[in-house]
């Protein structure tokens, strides 16, 4: 039995591989610095493009940086598999996410008593947007740390409320927190796997 | 006497051992084949540390016996080989895992 488990380690070991190059969580990291800041000079709308722009660079930056490096794999069908019957889950949770997101963008101007209870949590309804959907990333990938960055960040805006801090000093503090694990991480991969000699001809 | 055929059951296993796979760089490379469907000669480069001309050569020996398939491609103008266990490697790596835990069991 010790030697499945072992294989099983291989192959999730393999699979991790992939996610632990830090890019996501730099991209992710700049993202919420870049909407802090944009927050802070009053054009919150420019810092909500940052999300998209973070998505856009994502597979390039895969291309560029993780691939030359870790090689290619196409891993077994049994995860492949899983990972496409979680990807329809996860399309109707992101849809839900997104839905309630606007609605909690909404529910800010109103006068009605929902629109008061929702004011007076803040910026939190606003973090357990963020929350879900980094957890939702880390169930579709099956990387734990998306559900840590799910606590922390319903942590970070429950703290910044009650303690009466700013939004943008809250989306400063985690992109930092981000930006610094995102920089850890990729230090770690480019050491660990370190850019080879492309293949020649003769190889193999 | 029953000393006897287990001693020479127990010699059996090891002689019947598929010493294709039982090569340690083999192992390792049949082990990281065997839960993925198929890798570049980049990845198996990295994640077994072998080097090049080591994983070559090692290779080459699993694909003479018919345990992998070696399809070569260009990605962006750059030469890739593409490896992937066959079933027969497959099954092959299934009966050495029996075999071992056979011979290794308590």
């Amino acid at each position: 039995m010790k030697t499945e488990i072992g294989l099983a380690r291989l192959e999730r070991e393999s699979y991790m591989a992939y996610y632990r190059d830090g890019i996501l969580d730099l991209l992710v990291g700049f993202a919420l610095l870049g909407m802090s800041l944009f927050i802070m000079i009053g054009d919150a709308s420019m810092g909500a493009l940052l999300p998209l722009v973070a998505i856009l660079l994502h597979p390039g930056l895969k291309k560029y940086v993780t691939r030359p490096r870790l090689g290619y794999v196409k891993f077994a069908t049994h995860r492949e598999e899983r990972l496409k019957a979680k990807k329809g889950q996860l399309t109707i949770l992101f849809a839900v996410t997104a839905i309630v997101g606007v609605a909690v963008l909404m529910a800010y101007s109103g006068n009605s008593t929902w629109h008061l209870w929702i004011r007076s949590l803040g910026a939190i309804p606003v973090g357990v947007v963020l929350a879900a959907s980094a957890a939702a990333l880390g169930i579709l990938y099956n990387v734990r740390r998306g559900l840590t960055y799910a606590l922390v960040i319903v942590v970070v805006f429950i703290l910044g409320h009650s303690l009466r801090v700013h939004i943008s000093i809250q989306l400063l503090i985690l992109g930092l927190l981000l930006t610094m694990i995102g920089a850890t991480l990729l230090l770690h991969f480019v050491k660990r796997y370190p850019k080879l000699p492309q293949e020649s001809s003769n190889d193999a | 006497m029953m000393r006897e055929n287990s001693g020479d059951e127990y010699a059996q296993v090891v002689v019947d051992v598929d010493r294709v796979i039982h090569e340690p760089a083999r192992l390792a490379l049949v082990a990281h084949l065997y839960v993925v469907s198929e890798a570049d000669f980049i990845y198996l480069e990295q994640r077994t540390k072998l080097t090049r001309g080591n994983l070559s050569s090692h290779l080459r020996k699993l694909e003479e016996v018919g345990y992998i398939a070696v399809e070569k491609d260009f990605v962006d103008r750059i030469p890739r080989t593409v490896v992937a266990l066959t079933d027969k490697g497959r099954k092959a790596f299934d009966l050495y895992r029996q075999t071992m835990l056979r011979f290794l069991r308590d």
